[in-house]
C-alpha cells in the first residue's frame, strides 16, 4: 500500500521531550499545532452535540423535547462554539501553526511564546464559553443582536461576550505571528511567488484576523458596557443605534467568513496539486486571488443588513460590492478545475474531501448571490435557505477543506497513516450526509420556513426528517476519523510521504525532528515543480488511474519523483 | 544521519541593525501636552452645538490625537516602510469601516424617497 521500508525516525517532536509539562509549557509549533487540535475537537463535538438536539426537535412541527427557550439556547451554543471556538481557529491554528514553518522552511513561528500564549488565551475564552454552558446558556443567537442581548436577554450574555472577546486575542496573535513568520523566515530562495498557495491563504487569512478582529472584540466590550453600566451605544432609549451593532458585528463577521473558508481554499490548492501531479494552473492568479478575495470581504458585510432598517442607498452599494467576491472566488474554482483537466487524478481519501469541496463551495458561493440581491433577499432572509447557504460554505467547505488537510498531513504530523479504506468511507459518507441534510433546507427556507423557531407548519415535516436523517448519517462521518485516527497512532502503517508529494514540508522525516530540519533548506525551483511525465503514445491521456498512488520506487527519495516509475 | 548537523552561528546576519532613534523628553512631552489640549478641545466641542459639524469636527480631533500617538509614542515615524504601510492599510480599512457606516447613516432619513423614484406603491408613497 504504502511505501516500503520505512521506519520512524529515532528522535521526532513527539518523543524527544516526555511529561505533561513538555507539552504545557512548549514553544514547539508543531506541539502548539496538536494541544489547538485537541481543544477544538474537543469543541467541533461539543457544538455538533447541540447540532442533533436541534435536528432532534425538529424531526416534528410541534414542540416535543424542549421549551422555546431552551431551543434558543441549543441554537446559540451550537453557533457560538463552533463558529468562534472550531472554525475560526480549524485550519489556521492547528494545520497552519503546525505546516507554515515546515512548508517555508524555518525552525519555528517567528515569536514561539506568543504563540503559546495564543493558545492559553484560546483555552480561557473556551472555559468563559463551557461555563455559560454549565450554568445555563444564552439565548441570542451567535450574532448577539441588540438591543436583544443589551436589554431584554435574561441569560449569561456577558460571560459569553467575554469568552468570544478572549478567543478573539487568541485569533489576533496568531495571524500577527503568522505575518511575521511568512515575511521574515522563509527559507533562502524561496520568493513570494515560490510559497505554496496554502501559505498564501493563510497570510490573506491572517491579514483579515489581524485587521477585523478587534473591532468584534469592542463590540463585545460594548455590549458588556451597556448591559452592565447602562452606556448608551446602542440601544435608542439610552441614545444609541441598534444597527450600528450591526455594521460593526458584521465588519468582522463577514471578514471572518473568509477567515473560515479561505484556508481551506488553500489546503484545496496543495491537495488538487498533489493529486493531479501537477502545477496548479494560473498559480499567481490563484495566489493573488486570496488577497482579493480578503481584502473585497472588508466591504460587503451590509448584505447581512438589507432589512434591519438600514438604508436602501447603503443596501444598494453593499449589493453592488458582494457580487466582486464572486471573481476572485471563482479564478480558484476554474483554476482547479483546470489543474484536474488531464492530469492523473488519484482518488485518496483527502482528494475526495477536496472534489467534495469544490462542489459544495461551488453551491454554497452561487446561492450567496442570491442573497446578496436585495430584492430576492427580502424573501429570503432569515429563513432556511440563509442556514444552508452558509452550512454549505462553512461546513460543507471549511470543514471539508480542515478534514482533507488533516487526512493529507496526518502521516506528516504522526509518521503513520490512517487506514486508506476507512478514510474513503468517511469521505463518502460525510459527503452523502452533508447533502441530505442541507439540500432540503433550501427548499424549506426558499418555500418560507423561518430560522430559529422550535415549531413549523406541518407541511415542512418532510423535507425536516430527511435533513435530520442526513444530519445524523453526517454525524457517523465525522465519528469515523476520530475512531480511526486515534487507532492509526498506534496501528497506522508507518509512512514518511504516501503521497509522493513535493514541497518543503515532505523533505524532512515524518514526524519532524523538534527542529524541523537538520539543515537549512535551500529552494531552487517554483512550487509544486512536478517532473512532467513523458508523452503516452496510444494511450488516452486525462485517464483517472483511480485507486492509490502506486507504490514507490525503491529509490525514491523524500524530494519525491517515485512516480515516474509509473510512466516511464 | 543520525546527528543534528549544528548550525553555524553565523548564518546571515540580519542586513541593517536597527539604530532606534532616541526620542528626546522634550519631544515626549511635547506630544503630551498636545493630547491633553487635544482632549480638552475636545471636551469643549462635545457641550458645543455645531450642527452638521458635530461629528466632523469630533473626527478630526481624534485623528489629530490618534496620528500624533501612533507617529512619536509607537514610533512610526522612525519605522521601516513596511511598518508604516501596516499602519496606513489599518488606517484605510477604519476609514472603510466608517464611511461605509457613515454611508447608510446619513442617508436612512432619504429611504422614503425611494418609491416615488422608482415605484407607484401607494403604500409606499404615502410615507
Ligand atoms: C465564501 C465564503 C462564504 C461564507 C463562509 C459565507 C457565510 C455566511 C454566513 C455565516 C451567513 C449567515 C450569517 C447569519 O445570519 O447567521 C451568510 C449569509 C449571507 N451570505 Fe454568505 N458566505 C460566503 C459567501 C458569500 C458570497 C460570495 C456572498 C455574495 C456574493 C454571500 C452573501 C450572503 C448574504 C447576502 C447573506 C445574508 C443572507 C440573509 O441573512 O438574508 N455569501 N453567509
Ligand atoms: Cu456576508
Amino acid at each position: 500500500m504504502i511505501e516500503e521500508n520505512v521506519s520512524l525516525p529515532r528522535i521526532h517532536y513527539l518523543n524527544s521531550h516526555y511529561g505533561w509539562k513538555s507539552w504545557l509549557f512548549t514553544t514547539d509549533h508543531k506541539r502548539i499545532g496538536l494541544l489547538y487540535m485537541v481543544s477544538i475537537t474537543l469543541m467541533f463535538f461539543l457544538g455538533g452535540f447541540f447540532a442533533l438536539l436541534i435536528r432532534l426537535e425538529l424531526l416534528t412541527p410541534q414542540a416535543d423535547m424542549f421549551t422555546a427557550d431552551t431551543y434558543n439556547k441549543f441554537f446559540t451554543l451550537h453557533g457560538v462554539i463552533l463558529i468562534f471556538f472550531f472554525l475560526v481557529p480549524s485550519i489556521p491554528a492547528t494545520l497552519g501553526n503546525f505546516l507554515i514553518p515546515l512548508m517555508i522552511g524555518a525552525k519555528d513561528v517567528a515569536f514561539p511564546r506568543l504563540n503559546l500564549l495564543s493558545w492559553y488565551i484560546f483555552v480561557i475564552g473556551s472555559l468563559f464559553t463551557l461555563w455559560v454552558v454549565a450554568v445555563g446558556g444564552i439565548d441570542t443567537g451567535w450574532t448577539f443582536y441588540t438591543p436583544y442581548s443589551t436589554t431584554f436577554a435574561n441569560t449569561h450574555v456577558i460571560a459569553a461576550t467575554l469568552g468570544v472577546f478572549f478567543t478573539g486575542f487568541s485569533s489576533i496573535l496568531t495571524g500577527l505571528n503568522f505575518i511575521v513568520t511568512i515575511h521574515k523566515m522563509r527559507a533562502p530562495g524561496l520568493t513570494w511567488f515560490r510559497l505554496p498557495l496554502f501559505i498564501w491563504s493563510l497570510y490573506a487569512t491572517s491579514i483579515i484576523q489581524v485587521l477585523a478582529t478587534p473591532v468584534l472584540g469592542i463590540t463585545m466590550v460594548l455590549i458588556a458596557a451597556e448591559r452592565f453600566a447602562k452606556v448608551g451605544i446602542f440601544d435608542p432609549a439610552l441614545g444609541g443605534d441598534p444597527v450600528l451593532f450591526q455594521h460593526m458585528f458584521w465588519f468582522y463577521s463577514h471578514p471572518a467568513v473568509y477567515i473560515m473558508i479561505l484556508p481551506s481554499l488553500g489546503v484545496v490548492s496543495e491537495l488538487i496539486s498533489a493529486f493531479t501531479w501537477k502545477r496548479v494552473f494560473g498559480y499567481k492568479f490563484v495566489a493573488v486571488s486570496s488577497l482579493m478575495i480578503a481584502i473585497f470581504s472588508f466591504i460587503v458585510w451590509g448584505h447581512h443588513m438589507y432589512v434591519s432598517s438600514m438604508s436602501i442607498y447603503a443596501g444598494m452599494l453593499f449589493s453592488i460590492l458582494s457580487y466582486l467576491v464572486a471573481v476572485p472566488s471563482a479564478v480558484k474554482v476554474f483554476n482547479w478545475t483546470a489543474t484536474l483537466y488531464k492530469g492523473s487524478v488519484s482518488y485518496d481519501t483527502p482528494m475526495l474531501y477536496a472534489l467534495g469541496f469544490i462542489g459544495l463551495f461551488t453551491i454554497g458561493g452561487l446561492t450567496g448571490l442570491f442573497l446578496a440581491s436585495m430584492g430576492l433577499d427580502r424573501h429570503l432572509h432569515d429563513t432556511y435557505f440563509v442556514i444552508a447557504h452558509f452550512h454549505l460554505i462553512m461546513v460543507g467547505g471549511a470543514v471539508m477543506g480542515y478534514f482533507g488537510g488533516l487526512h493529507y498531513w496526518w502521516p506528516k504530523m504522526f509518521g503513520r497513516m490512517y487506514p486508506e479504506w476507512w478514510g474513503r468511507l468517511s469521505a463518502l459518507i460525510v459527503f452523502v450526509g452533508f447533502n441530505l441534510s442541507f439540500f432540503p433546507q433550501f427548499i424549506i427556507g426558499y418555500l418560507g420556513m423561518p430560522r430559529r423557531y422550535h415549531v413549523y407548519a406541518p407541511e415542512f415535516q418532510v423535507l425536516n426528517v430527511m435533513s435530520t436523517a442526513g444530519s445524523s448519517i453526517l454525524g457517523v462521518g465525522y465519528l469515523l476519523p476520530l475512531v480511526y485516527f486515534i487507532w492509526s497512532l498506534r496501528y497506522g502503517k508507518v509512512a514518511s510521504n504516501p503521497w509522493r508529494a513535493k514541497g518543503l514540508e515532505w523533505e524532512t522525516t515524518s514526524p519532524p525532528p523538534p527542529e524541523n530540519f537538520l539543515e537549512q533548506p535551500i529552494v531552487t525551483e517554483e512550487a509544486y515543480n512536478y517532473p512532467t511525465r513523458p508523452a503516452q503514445p496510444g494511450k488516452q491521456t486525462g485517464k483517472l488511474t483511480g485507486g492509490l498512488n502506486p507504490p514507490a520506487s525503491p529509490t525514491a527519495t523524500a524530494t519525491g519523483t517515485g512516480r515516474e516509475a509509473e510512466v516511464v | 544521519m543520525g546527528q543534528a548537523t549544528q548550525q553555524p552561528a553565523t548564518h546571515h546576519a540580519n542586513g541593517h541593525s536597527h539604530a532606534h532613534p532616541t526620542i528626546s523628553p522634550a519631544t515626549y512631552l511635547l506630544v503630551l501636552v498636545a493630547l491633553v489640549i487635544g482632549t480638552v478641545v475636545t471636551v469643549w466641542t462635545a457641550s458645543m452645538d455645531l450642527g452638521a459639524f458635530n461629528t466632523p469636527v469630533a473626527l478630526a480631533i481624534a485623528i489629530g490625537k490618534a496620528a500624533l500617538i501612533i507617529l512619536y509614542f509607537m514610533h512610526i515615524r522612525y519605522s521601516t516602510w513596511l511598518t508604516r504601510t501596516v499602519v496606513i492599510g489599518s488606517f484605510f480599512f477604519l476609514i472603510v469601516l466608517f464611511g461605509l457606516t457613515f454611508a447608510d447613516y446619513f442617508t436612512r432619513e432619504k429611504t422614503h424617497e425611494i418609491p416615488s423614484l422608482y415605484s407607484p406603491d401607494p403604500i409606499l408613497k404615502q410615507q
